[in-house]
C-alpha cells in the first residue's frame, strides 16, 4: 500500500512537471539548430541555387549545379577514391586493432607503458602527424627510403608523392596507422567488459585458442565492433588533413577524396554552388551506408 | 536484450556524428555554412555605427587586411591610431586576417551583406562583377594616382575603364641563380634566352647531387612557371579583348618546352610534387643551379641561409623575342555598401604616405606600387633595384578576369596531365580552355 500511493504520487508530480522539463530542453535545441540544422539547411538551398563568385546566392537553379558536379570526370574519380580510402582504412584498422587489444590485454612486463605509447598517435593533431609522414617519406631526406634502400626492398629512393600508384596506397598506410588507436581503445575496452566467467567456462569446456576467440570473445565484441566500423567510416570519409598534407589530391587531381574534392571546387575554382552539391551527396552517401550497416547489425541480433 | 540496447544506443550515436559531420563539413564548404554567427556580429556592429552617428556625428571604418608576416598587424595597428589621432571623428575598426581564412572570412561578411569598408586581397574581378565595388578614381586624388606604375593600376582596372582594385604591393619574378655552382662549370652570368637555359641546364648537370633547373609545378602555383614561359614566348593568357588564349602556339611552345627539360633531367625529377616554398628551401641549401622565383625571395634566403652565393637576372625569353617580366599584385577595394566613402578615401591617402609605406613595404619585402615609394624602398639594394627597373616591361595575370582562379585550376590539372606524358600540350591546353568557356 505505501509503495502504491508512494508511485501514484511520484507520477502526479511528474506530469505537473512535465512544461518544465520541455523547457530545460531549449538551450540544447536551440544550440543543435543552430550549429547543425540550419548550416545544413543553408547548404541544401546553396546547392540548388545558382551562387555568384563573391558568394551571394542567386536565383534557384533546380539540380544543375548537381549535374555541373555529377558531370565532372573528377567528380566519379574522387568518389569511386574515397569509397577505396574509406573501405581500405577503415577494414585493415579494425583487423589489426582487434589483434592488439588481444595483446595489451594479457598481463606482461611494461604493459602500461606500451599502452600509453599507443595513445600519443591519438593525441597528436591529424595535421601534425601528416607533416611528420610527409618527411618520413621525403624522395630525397626521408627515413622510409633510406631503411628500404638499406633493407633491399626498392632499388632506389621512391618519389612518393609523385604518382597516384605510390601516393595513395601510401596515404592508406599512414590513414591505418593514424586509426589504429582510436580503434584498440575501443576494442580494449570491449574486452574488459567481457565477464571473466564466461572465458573461464570456455577454458572449463576445453575450446581450442581459436574456437574461444572465435565462438566466445569475437560475437561478445559485437557492440565494440560496430562502434569501431561506423565511427572509424565516417573519420574517415572525411578525413582531409592527410590528403591534402601530402598530395594535395595531386597531381592532376588523382588522389582527391569527395572532401578535397568539394574545398577545390569552392575555394579554389570559387564555385560554391557545384561544392554545395558534392557536399549533400557526401552527407547523403554516409547517411545511406551508415544506415544499411545499422539495419544489417540489427537484423542479425534478431 | 541487451545487446539490442546497445546496438539501438550506437546507431543513435552513429546518427548524431553523422549529422555533426554533415553539419561542420556543410559549414566549411559554403560560405554561407557560417553565415549566422558573424552576421549577428556583423549587425551588433552596424546598429552601434548608426548608434554614435547620430549622437557623437563620428565616422566609423571597418578596414580587413590581410596578414603577410608579423610584421603585418603592428603597421596596421600604428596607423590606424595615428590616423585616429590626425582625424579625431573616425574610428577604424581594423582585423588583421590570415591568409588561410581570410577568403572564407571575406566571402562570409560579403554573402552576409555585411562587407567591410575597406580591404586587402589579392583579387577584386569576383566583387566588381556582382558589383560591389566603388570607383577608385572618385574618391583618391590625382596627385596620388599618377605616382602609381601604370602597369600595376592597369590591372587593377575594369573593362569600363575605372579603377576598382588600388594596387597594394607587387612582386617582380626573376630568375635567381646559384653562384658557387655556375662558377664550378664555369658559367659567368644568368641565361637570357631559352637555348641558353636549356644549354646551362645541360652544364650544371655534371654536378652531382644537385637539380640543375629548378621547376615547380604543383597545385599552389603551377601557373606561374607556365606564365614565365608562355610571356617569354610572346603568348599572353587573354586575347586584347578578352578571350582565353593560353592554348595558342605560344602556350603549347611553353609546355612542350618544360617538357622537353624535365624529360631531359635537367629539372627536378617530379615537378607536379613539388611546391615554390619548397623548392626555395633547395635552393637556399645550395642544391638547385638555377630557378624563377619571386623578388621577396632574397629577404627568406636571409634567413635560410645568409651564406648562400646567388644573383639575379630576368625571365629568359624564347630566342628572337623581347624582354618580358612577370609581376603578382594584390589590391586594395572599398566596397560601395560604405556609408562614408569620403573617409574611406582619406584613409587610403594617409596609408600611402610614402616613408610610412616604403618602410611596410621593406618589412614585408614587396614592391611598393607607387613610384616615390619604390625609389625609397629600393634604395642602396642592387636586387631590388634591379627588380624595380623590370616592373615597366611586367606582365600579370588577367587579373579583371573573375573566372581567373577557375582558369588557373584548369591550367594546372591540364598542364600536369601533359607534364606527366598522359596528354600531348595541345590537348591539355585546348581541354583547360574549353572547360572556360562551358
Amino acid at each position: 500500500m505505501i509503495a502504491q500511493a508512494g508511485t501514484t504520487g511520484f507520477r502526479r508530480r511528474r506530469r505537473r512537471r512535465l512544461p518544465w522539463h520541455y523547457l530545460a530542453l531549449v538551450p540544447t535545441t536551440a544550440l543543435l539548430l543552430l550549429i547543425t540544422i540550419l548550416p545544413i539547411g543553408i547548404t541544401v538551398r546553396t546547392a540548388f541555387s545558382r551562387v555568384s563568385l563573391a558568394g551571394l546566392i542567386k536565383e534557384f537553379v533546380g539540380i544543375k549545379n548537381f549535374q555541373a558536379a555529377f558531370s565532372s570526370p573528377d567528380f566519379i574519380r574522387a568518389l569511386s577514391n574515397t569509397l577505396l580510402w574509406t573501405a581500405s582504412i577503415v577494414s585493415l584498422t579494425v583487423v589489426v586493432s582487434i589483434f592488439l587489444a588481444l595483446l595489451f590485454e594479457k598481463r606482461f612486463p611494461g604493459r602500461s607503458l606500451a599502452r600509453g605509447i599507443l595513445i600519443i598517435p591519438w593525441a597528436t593533431p591529424l595535421l601534425v602527424s601528416a607533416m611528420v609522414w610527409k618527411w618520413v617519406l621525403n624522395f630525397e631526406f626521408g627515413a622510409a627510403n633510406k631503411l628500404l634502400l638499406d633493407w633491399g626492398i626498392i632499388q632506389s629512393p621512391v618519389y612518393w608523392e609523385a604518382q597516384p600508384v605510390t601516393s595513395f596506397p601510401a596515404m592508406i598506410f599512414i590513414g591505418i596507422i593514424l586509426s589504429i588507436p582510436f580503434t584498440t581503445m575501443v576494442f580494449l575496452s570491449g574486452l574488459q567488459s567481457i565477464p571473466t566467467e564466461v572465458h573461464e567456462a570456455a577454458v572449463v569446456e576445453g575450446a581450442s585458442a581459436v574456437q574461444h576467440f572465435g565462438y566466445v570473445t569475437l560475437p561478445l565484441l559485437r557492440p565494440s565492433f560496430n562502434i569501431a566500423l561506423v565511427l572509424n567510416a565516417i573519420y574517415v570519409f572525411n578525413s582531409f588533413p592527410l590528403i591534402w598534407v601530402f598530395t594535395r589530391g595531386g597531381p592532376a587531381h588523382k588522389t582527391d577524396t569527395l572532401v578535397t574534392l568539394l574545398y577545390k571546387v569552392a575555394f579554389d575554382y570559387n564555385r560554391m554552388g557545384p561544392a554545395a552539391a558534392i557536399s549533400v551527396v557526401s552527407v547523403a552517401l554516409l547517411l545511406v551506408l551508415a544506415s544499411l550497416y545499422v539495419k544489417l547489425a540489427m537484423s542479425r541480433e534478431g | 536484450m541487451r545487446s539490442r540496447w546497445r546496438v539501438m544506443a550506437s546507431l543513435a550515436l552513429v546518427l548524431a556524428l553523422l549529422v555533426g559531420c554533415g553539419g561542420g563539413g556543410g559549414g566549411g564548404s559554403t560560405s554561407q555554412g557560417s553565415d549566422t554567427q558573424s552576421s549577428t556580429g556583423q549587425s551588433s556592429t552596424s546598429t552601434t555605427d548608426q548608434q554614435s552617428t547620430a549622437t557623437q556625428e563620428k565616422v566609423e571604418l571597418t578596414l580587413v587586411a590581410a596578414q603577410y608576416s608579423g610584421a603585418t598587424e603592428p603597421h596596421w595597428v600604428q596607423t590606424v591610431k595615428d590616423f585616429e589621432a590626425a582625424n579625431p571623428h573616425i574610428k577604424v575598426n581594423l582585423q588583421v586576417i590570415s591568409w588561410d581564412n581570410i577568403r572564407q572570412k571575406v566571402d562570409t561578411m560579403v554573402s552576409a551583406g555585411n562587407p567591410p569598408d575597406i580591404l586587402d586581397l589579392n583579387t577584386w574581378a569576383k566583387f566588381h562583377e556582382d558589383d560591389l565595388l566603388l570607383p577608385l578614381n572618385d574618391i583618391l586624388s590625382p596627385e596620388l594616382l599618377q605616382d602609381f606604375y601604370p602597369t600595376l593600376l592597369r590591372a587593377g582596372t575594369a573593362s569600363d575603364g575605372k579603377l576598382y582594385g588600388l594596387p597594394l604591393g607587387a612582386s617582380i619574378r626573376g630568375m635567381f641563380y646559384n653562384k658557387e655552382l655556375f662558377a664550378q662549370v664555369g658559367l659567368a652570368g644568368p641565361p637570357k634566352t631559352w637555348s641558353e637555359l636549356e644549354a646551362h641546364a645541360e652544364k650544371l648537370k655534371a654536378i652531382p647531387d644537385i637539380y640543375p633547373f629548378g621547376m615547380p609545378f604543383d597545385e599552389v602555383e603551377g601557373q606561374a612557371y607556365f606564365s614565365y614561359f608562355l610571356f617569354g614566348a610572346g603568348g599572353d593568357w587573354q586575347t586584347a579583348d578578352g578571350q582565353w588564349a593560353f592554348s595558342s602556339p605560344a602556350g603549347v611552345e611553353a609546355l612542350n618546352f618544360m617538357k622537353r627539360l624535365k624529360d631531359k633531367g635537367l629539372t627536378n625529377p617530379e615537378p607536379t610534387a613539388i611546391s615554390r616554398d619548397e623548392l626555395q628551401k633547395v635552393f637556399s641549401s645550395g642544391k638547385v643551379g638555377m630557378m624563377m622565383t619571386a623578388s621577396f625571395f632574397p629577404a627568406i634566403i636571409a634567413t635560410q641561409n645568409p651564406n648562400l652565393n646567388f644573383g639575379v637576372g630576368p625571365i629568359p625569353v624564347k630566342d628572337g623575342m623581347p624582354e618580358v617580366s612577370m609581376g603578382v599584385e594584390d589590391f586594395w577595394m572599398v566596397f560601395n555598401k560604405t556609408k562614408h566613402p569620403k573617409e574611406a578615401g582619406q584613409l587610403l591617402e594617409f596609408m600611402f604616405q610614402k616613408d610610412r609605406y616604403a618602410g611596410w613595404a621593406k618589412s614585408e619585402g614587396f614592391i611598393p606600387p607607387t613610384k616615390q615609394t619604390a625609389a625609397i624602398f629600393m634604395e642602396g639594394n642592387d636586387i631590388q633595384e634591379f627588380f624595380v627597373s623590370q616592373m615597366p616591361i611586367a606582365k600579370f595575370y588577367p587579373l579583371h578576369d573573375p573566372l581567373l582562379p577557375q582558369a588557373i585550376q584548369e591550367l594546372i590539372k591540364h598542364g600536369q596531365e601533359a607534364l606527366l606524358g598522359q596528354k600531348s600540350a595541345q590537348e591539355a591546353l585546348d581541354q583547360a580552355v574549353a572547360n572556360l568557356k562551358q
